[in-house]
């Protein structure tokens, strides 16, 4: 037994050895101890959840443009699970990085962390979700209140008459639920804006993920006989629902489809015809604005809006 | 009330299945519509897949906390395959077989290296889902079932009316239920959970037995993979997420003591049901969002103890 | 402190396990309380000591009529039990576990230690124990524990100690500590009940015996007016000679033989050999490497080196699996965790090592399974409502009849019996004896593992003597007495 975990052991390093030589082309500068290291030009991404493929627009977008401009980015993945982060912070704080752009999991996790990096005047932007300390350089999020409130607009231009909407929401409590709700309620729920001509027959919860998307949705449909609308809340859910009005034989009930983020697989739908629209969280925007902000501070000091809401687009088009 | 007692022991379960059923019928008569029936069967196809495997791995008195990350790993690599030109009539069982082999990596840890079964399979979900991240590089593969017929035919097909993914899991049901009931194999899973060293000393082949549950665990995982993956033409990089604790909740509803040794797959099989039909019925109620979590965690809570009540 | 019980009753269900039973113990007195298993003996301790309440009956203490009603209530009347199965949480120290539920607490409600740990040391000194009390109880010997228990009663000024086979644990220095602390402790004026079936040990040590069977007062002896067979007729309520039937057969070929096994530090160059149609009684006491050969032999535990012979080819059996295709059968010493699944039924558990063979096309064929286990229930005469109940509903006796039931179905032609008379009523015993010598009659070889001396002397043929591990003496029956079976196994005989 003792032999084998030790083989088990010698596999295991193997693999590490492996994996972390698949990335040393990217640090090969690494190891020089929290020392702020001027012109190496190195900005760490941390991403919440590289698993989410929307988020590859973001980090795509930062290490483009940090290439763009001569950085090198190290890309870390939170794996959707806030106690990863902290760690990663450090991790790239002690790899000397010049800049942090987080894509934070929670408002909380990282802020100690994130604080230390502050007091060594490493500059901090963080993309989509706020962090809750201060000394942040910026904080770049999407308007997903005004989002929400265009598509509604989208809708009753799209519809004049009204018509009877279902409501997909993502995983309850957190801020783009609220907000793109929100605002899309605010403006065709009739409870809260009497002028609207719309129903909203049903709500149901699709995690922002596309099997309870799709579950939800096919119970929905064997309940509704006439649905006019469906507004998912991102477009991994709004996925879903189309396939679920697909395997219902229900594709020709002219059901209008809209989804939020513009993700690839939403454009691939409205292609075919079946989606009919998505609001577009410009996050290639986010991504380089941010790199943009990082790269003005270091050079002269320049430091951007505390808080920037970056403008969603209604597109049926890439 | 001896005999009460021992008749809901034997129905319990279904008792409180035709409950739910009734109580959801009253307050929306949509819900019993054979199109709503037909569409739970292929709902709950998925988690009945993964609770009839759980079954197995906690009769053993262990537990598989990987099956979600072995569908969403299993539904990836058929999501590759396909979009990559495999016919699907070869890709499906070879993620099948993927799925039992990452089941009986599972296995080999516990029985052989005796380590315990929710540390191997909680550090083996993330393994798990780390795999699929870096095989798919986080990007779902979509439109797979387009040029794949037979891949289409597990979520769309039919035969003679009946949906095909509620064939699979009554299927699955019954060939599951003989290995169990009738075989020396599935006697041995009983007798590994009531004692695991009585059943050793009895000359009960337990290393063997214990390992391959977690290949039927894993291969059944790998199947409600390929179900999924069907359902939704595409394979998702976080895909059953979650799924363990549905498919744990089924198995705990149906009778399956946690310590192994008790329980009944057909117990499973009608938790299962009682997990879609909440699902189900609180949508078509159109009970809000924020009730539905509540609500369901009230019945599996209500479900379990009137179970324990009944053991007495 | 004198306890008078009288007409004690009690019943579990319909079972009465009590019938106007009772004891009479002495300021001073160190009291034995002999009977066989099952004849009640912990049920009226625990009776005594408040795990129990009795139905009926009467209990005095210095003279006044008390109820005890929690062990608590028992604790504080001061009566401590110190069962055989030692209650102490390994993983906690000396100090902690004396404690344990009685902490004493400081000012500011918080576990004062330093204090505990003072007490704690002052009451093992006195029982001459020189232990840091903060030392782990793993860490010590099961002799220092069953100390630790004492100091733990006398902590909670115990008038009372009542003693469930302390010394099977013991070596036999350990022993005679622990005998000379209980007469110290008997001069200071505590009075105690001695529980052992050790017949020399209560000689010794006693002063006065109450002897029960079947859950009634038979009688009470002084030690000095006494003797040994007295005594056991007293017990088992007939004659020694009735008990173990003996047949003769002629012995045929050897079926097991074993050279040399040795597995360090439990057993050393063990060798023997069993026959056709003989009993092999393996002899020694408690931890002196009997069950851990057995283990062995059935592949259950590796040893080191040696080997192993069926049928005078060499087998090597690294799994019961192997042993039981053998033709090797094992019933264990420890029923409830190692002989039975006692929430599986009396069906389920009978035909578990032998499952294999009722199938057809892999299936199980249900119908023969029920037909052969009704067949053995006859043959063993397990008195069980049906086949269905679980199998830890049933007595002690029966559940031992079902596990020889479970490995004769496989139709074994070694069968390693090892202590198959453990909590078994005497009735029972006598129907297990008549089933050996019917499979001797058969031809079956039989290897018996007992601590019971007069019942390896009344069923064996010949009879092996344990010492440390090593193999001391292989005794014809014919040769053995009790004498030289306790010499040998003791360490004495050259």
């Amino acid at each position: 037994m003792k032999k084998f975990s030790l083989v088990l052991l010698a596999v295991f390093l193997f693999i590490l050895g492996g994996c972390s030589s698949n990335e040393s082309g990217g640090e090969a500068n690494g190891g020089n101890g929290g020392e702020k290291s001027e012109g190496s030009g190195k900005i760490a991404l941390l991403m919440a959840d590289l698993g989410n493929p929307f988020f590859h627009v973001l980090s795509d977008s930062v290490v483009a443009q940090g290439e763009e401009l001569g950085y090198e980015v190290l890309v870390y993945d939170g794996q959707n699970d806030a106690s990863n982060q902290p760690s990663q912070v450090e991790d790239a704080i002690q790899k000397g990085v010049d800049a942090i752009i987080i894509n934070p999991a929670d408002e909380s996790s990282t802020a100690n962390a994130l604080k230390e990096a502050i007091a060594q005047d490493i500059p901090v932007v963080t993309v989509d979700r706020a962090v809750d300390v201060d000394g942040v350089l910026s904080y770049l999020v999407t308007d997903n209140l005004k989002g929400g409130k265009l598509v509604g607009e989208w809708l009753q231009e799209k519809l004049p008459e009204g018509g009877k909407v279902i409501h997909i929401e993502g995983v309850m409590g957190t801020a783009p639920q609220r907000e793109r709700g929100g605002g899309f309620l605010s403006v065709i729920d009739p409870k809260e804006n009497p002028d609207s001509k719309f129903e909203i027959i049903d709500t149901a919860v699709g995690d922002f993920s596309m099997a309870p998307a799709e579950a939800a949705m096919s119970d929905l449909l064997a309940k509704h006989d006439d649905i006019d609308v469906v507004f998912a809340q991102n477009d991994t859910m709004a996925v879903g629902v189309v396939r679920a009005i697909e395997t219902a034989g229900r594709q020709d009930d002219g059901i209008i489809v809209i989804g939020f983020d513009g993700a690839q697989e939403a454009y691939d739908l409205i292609d075919e015809g079946i989606m009919a629209v998505t609001a577009v969280q410009d996050f290639e925007f986010i991504g380089a604005e941010a790199v943009n902000y990082v790269d003005a501070y270091l050079k002269d000091g320049t430091k951007p809006e505390p808080e920037v809401l970056v403008d969603v687009y209604m597109s049926d088009s890439k | 009330m001896e005999k009460l007692g021992s008749i809901y022991n034997r129905f319990g379960t279904i008792i409180v299945l035709l409950a739910l059923m009734l109580i959801v019928t009253i307050i929306n008569p949509q819900f019993l519509t054979m199109y709503n029936i037909l569409n739970i069967f292929k709902q709950v196809s998925i988690n009945g897949l993964i609770a009839l495997g759980m079954t197995f791995v906690i009769l053993t008195g262990g537990i598989d906390l990987s099956v979600g990350a072995i569908l969403g790993f299993s539904g990836m690599i058929l999501g590759l395959m396909i979009t990559g030109g495999t016919p699907d009539l070869l890709a499906i069982p070879a993620v099948l077989a993927i799925g039992a082999l990452l089941g009986y990596f599972n296995g080999f840890f516990i029985s052989k290296l005796k380590l315990q079964a929710f540390i191997v399979t909680l550090a083996t979900m993330t393994m798990f889902n780390g795999l699929t991240l870096i095989v798919s590089d986080g990007i779902p593969a979509s439109g797979v079932t387009k040029d794949a017929p037979v891949l289409d035919f597990f979520s769309q097909g039919s035969i003679l009316g009946i949906p095909f993914p509620m064939i699979i899991f009554v299927v699955a049901f019954l060939i599951l239920l003989i290995l169990l009931q009738n075989t020396v194999f599935g006697r041995g899973v009983y007798a590994i959970g009531g004692n695991e060293e009585v059943a050793r000393l009895s000359s009960i082949p337990t290393n063997r037995i214990k390992t391959w549950v977690y290949v039927i665990s894993g291969m059944m995982s790998a199947l409600a993979g390929v179900v999924l993956t069907s359902r939704l033409s595409s394979a998702q990089p976080t895909a059953g997420a979650g799924f363990e604790l549905d498919a744990i909740a089924a198995v705990v509803i149906g009778g399956t003591s946690l310590a192994g040794g008790r329980g009944r797959l057909f117990g499973t099989f009608i938790g299962v049901l009682i997990i879609g039909v909440l699902n189900n019925g609180l949508n078509i109620i159109g009970v809000s969002a924020f009730f539905q979590q509540f609500i369901k965690g009230l019945v599996i809570l209500l479900a379990v103890i009137l179970d324990r009540k009944s053991a007495r | 402190m004198e306890i008078r019980m009288t007409d004690i009753n009690k019943s579990f269900g319909d079972v009465q396990v009590l019938k106007n039973a009772g004891v009479h113990v002495k300021e001073k007195e160190i009291h034995a309380l002999m009977g066989e298993n099952g004849a009640g003996k912990s049920t009226l301790m625990k009776i005594l000591t408040g795990v129990y309440m009795k139905d009926s009956g009467k209990i005095e203490i210095n003279g006044e009529v008390q109820e005890i009603e929690s062990i608590r209530d028992g604790e504080n009347k001061g009566i401590a039990f110190i069962h055989q199965e030692l209650n102490v949480l390994n993983e906690m120290s000396i100090v902690d576990n004396m404690f344990l539920g009685k902490e004493i607490k400081n000012k500011f409600g918080l576990v004062d230690k330093t204090t505990m740990a003072k007490l704690a040391k002052e009451k093992l000194l006195l029982l001459g124990l020189d232990v840091d009390p903060n030392t782990l109880i793993k860490d010590i010997s099961v002799g220092k524990r069953q100390l630790v228990e004492i100091a733990k009663a006398l902590l909670m000024e115990a008038e009372l100690i009542i003693m469930d086979e302390p010394t099977a644990a013991l070596t036999d220095k350990e022993i005679d500590l622990l005998f000379k602390i209980i007469r110290d402790l008997k001069e200071k004026g505590v009075s105690f009940v001695y529980i052992s079936h050790r017949m020399e040990e209560i000689f010794e040590l006693c002063d006065e015996i109450t002897i029960m069977r079947d859950g009634e007062f038979i009688g009470q002896k002084t030690i000095a007016e006494t003797n040994f067979d007295e005594i056991v007729s007293m017990m088992v309520g007939y004659d020694l000679d009735d008990r173990f039937p003996r047949v003769d057969v002629e012995p045929g070929e050897v079926v097991l033989s074993v050279k040399e096994l040795t597995h360090k530090g439990k057993f050393e160059d063990i060798n023997f050999e069993v026959r056709e149609g003989e009993v092999l009684g393996f002899s020694g006491l408690m931890g002196s490497g009997r069950t851990e050969i057995m283990h062995a032999i059935f592949g259950n535990i590796p040893f080191d080196s040696g080997t192993v012979y069926i049928n005078q080819k060499e087998v090597k059996i690294n799994s019961p699996i192997v042993a039981q295709r053998l033709g090797i059968g094992f019933i264990t010493e420890d029923r409830k965790n190692e002989g039975l699944i006692l929430s599986f039924s009396v069906a389920e558990n009978t035909v578990m090592p032998s499952l294999r063979t009722f199938t057809k096309n892999k299936l199980i064929q249900k119908g023969q399974i029920s037909e052969v286990v009704a067949e053995y229930i006859r043959k063993l005469n397990v008195r069980t409502p049906n086949q269905t109940i679980n199998v830890g509903n049933l007595s002690g006796g029966n559940q031992q009849k079902v596990v020889i039931a479970k490995w004769l179905i496989t139709k074994p032609k070694l069968l390693i019996l090892d202590e198959p008379t453990r909590g078994v009523d005497v009735g029972a015993k006598k129907e297990i004896y008549e089933i050996i010598n019917e499979l001797k009659k058969e031809g079956v070889a039989l290897i018996v593992v007992s601590s019971e001396l007069p019942e390896v002397l009344g069923i064996s043929d010949r009879i092996a003597v344990m010492h440390e591990g090593k193999l001391k003496k292989i005794f014809d029956i014919k040769e053995a007495t009790q004498e030289k079976i306790m010499e040998y196994a003791t360490g004495g005989g050259v």
